[in-house]
């Protein structure tokens, strides 16, 4: 889940309103809980909420049990930061399909959207083409008789062939010759696009996935050191200073160290609740500055390019904590 | 055990080989179904829904055995889902 919420724009958030279920999923620890937190953290602002498990209330399809789990489910939302009387809240049935694409007739008393009439009432967000050109790099080819091919999916700004590019960290320059989605060339490409592009003046082993190209007048910032809010989603035990994860934003995975534990915030306002706690644990927020030891990073603070902006920390197979840039404090 | 199905983006090493070689390759997950993208001069994207059980650790099999294919030079997981849910 939390590996794709760092790239969404928004998210069904499932309550079951099983007796017994519900509770756990919300009270400290739960799943619900959890993910509720982690997508205010990442500034996922639109949510749709689905009160599962209808058909297994008592009796079946009960509006004072939905009553109840709405507001038990408000309550927590209201907590997180979400301004709740916007935010669809639909009794379903995962099970029997009750007001998933049709609306229920077992459920009479709910009169508000289905869950596909919800999809649809959400808001595509604007394509940032008027923002400077961002693409992480997937992968890059060599192909006989085309040359040096980097494949990416545009995030931000627009790429028009002729221009001259520029490819960070390693500050390569080169130009672009031709773009092609779909196996036909384009003249220019937008957010959005999935695209290869064949680049003059810069060699494929110069090139690798996690690097990100831009406009040579306004590269894509090349951090040493950073200041991310993140929030803890699972740590066995607690998390310390000197902790190294994987951090995986956009196409990048890098290794790297939380070298300072500056506070641990209120995730709904940012407030300190603590400052330079000695460990944080799972369901925690805070503010970290991190360090790729190795290797600096591309990445930009989610103020100005929220797509590049967010990054999930993982450990042994596990998502650990996820977040967003907030300041560069060391650029490369 | 419940299942889950997770889409990955399955980029090849060499653009020449074909989509079938390389998910033949890939042993020890069910492959559900797949679609080619295309791309790009030539490559295409192998878009394919493999079956994995709902347990700890996730992807991370299914991501370990496609980083270390020969065949594959990069993948990512896309998408993941129930397995009774159409992707
Ligand atoms: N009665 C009933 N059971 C459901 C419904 N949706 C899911 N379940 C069951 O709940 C169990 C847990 O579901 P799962 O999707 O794994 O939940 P999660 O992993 O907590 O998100 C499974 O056995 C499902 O079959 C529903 O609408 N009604
Ligand atoms: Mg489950």
């Amino acid at each position: 889940m939390i590996t794709g919420a760092s790239q969404a724009d928004a998210a069904i958030l499932v309550v079951s309103a099983k007796e017994g279920e519900t509770e756990t999923a919300l009270s400290e620890g739960g799943q619900a809980r959890e993910h509720a937190f982690l997508l205010k953290t990442l500034g996922v602002n639109q949510l749709i909420v689905l009160i599962n498990k209808m058909d297994a209330t008592q009796p079946p399809y009960s509006q004072k049990r939905f009553d109840e789990v709405k507001n038990m489910a408000s309550d927590l939302l209201k907590l997180v930061g979400y301004k709740v009387d916007t935010l669809p809240i639909i009794p379903v049935s995962g099970w029997t399909g009750d007001n998933l694409s049709e609306k229920s007739t077992n459920i009479t008393w709910y009169k508000g959207p289905t869950l596909l009439e919800a999809l649809d009432n959400l808001q595509v967000p604007p394509k940032p083409t008027d923002k400077p050109l961002r693409i992480p790099i997937q992968d890059v080819y060599s192909i006989t008789g085309v040359g040096t091919v980097p494949v990416g999916r545009v995030v931000t700004g627009v790429m028009k062939v002729g221009e001259t590019i520029i490819v960070m960290p390693p500050a390569l320059k080169g130009e672009v010759k031709s773009i092609e989605t779909h196996h036909t060339g384009v003249e220019k490409a937008e957010p959005g696009d999935n695209i290869g592009f064949n680049v003059r003046g810069i060699a494929k082993q110069d090139v690798k996935r996690g690097m990100v190209l831009g406009h040579p007048d306004n590269p894509p910032t090349v951090s040493k050191e950073f200041i991310a809010q993140i929030f803890v989603v699972f740590h066995p035990t607690a998390i310390a200073a000197g902790y190294t994860p994987v951090l995986h934003a956009h196409t990048a995975q890098i290794a790297t160290s939380i070298s300072e534990i500056i506070s641990k915030i209120d995730p709904r306002t940012g407030q300190v609740v603590e400052d330079h706690p000695k460990t944080i644990k799972t369901g925690d927020a805070a503010l970290v500055r991190l360090k790729p030891p190795l290797t600096p990073l591309c990445i930009e603070t989610y103020k100005e390019f929220p797509e590049l902006g967010r990054f999930a920390l993982r450990d042994s197979g596990r998502t650990v904590a996820a977040g967003i840039v907030k300041e560069i404090t060391q650029k490369a | 055990m419940a299942k889950v199905i997770a889409r990955v983006k399955i980029l090849p090493k060499d653009i020449a080989t074909k989509p079938d070689v390389i998910l033949n390759s890939i042993s020890g997950f069910k492959l559900i179904k797949y679609q080619v993208e295309p791309i790009a001069f030539g490559l295409n994207a192998i878009i394919a829904d493999f079956e994995l059980d709902d347990a700890e650790g996730g992807t991370d099999p299914l991501e370990q055995a496609l980083l270390t294919n020969k065949l594959i030079s990069e993948m990512e997981v896309i998408g993941v889902s129930n397995a009774r849910t159409k992707l």
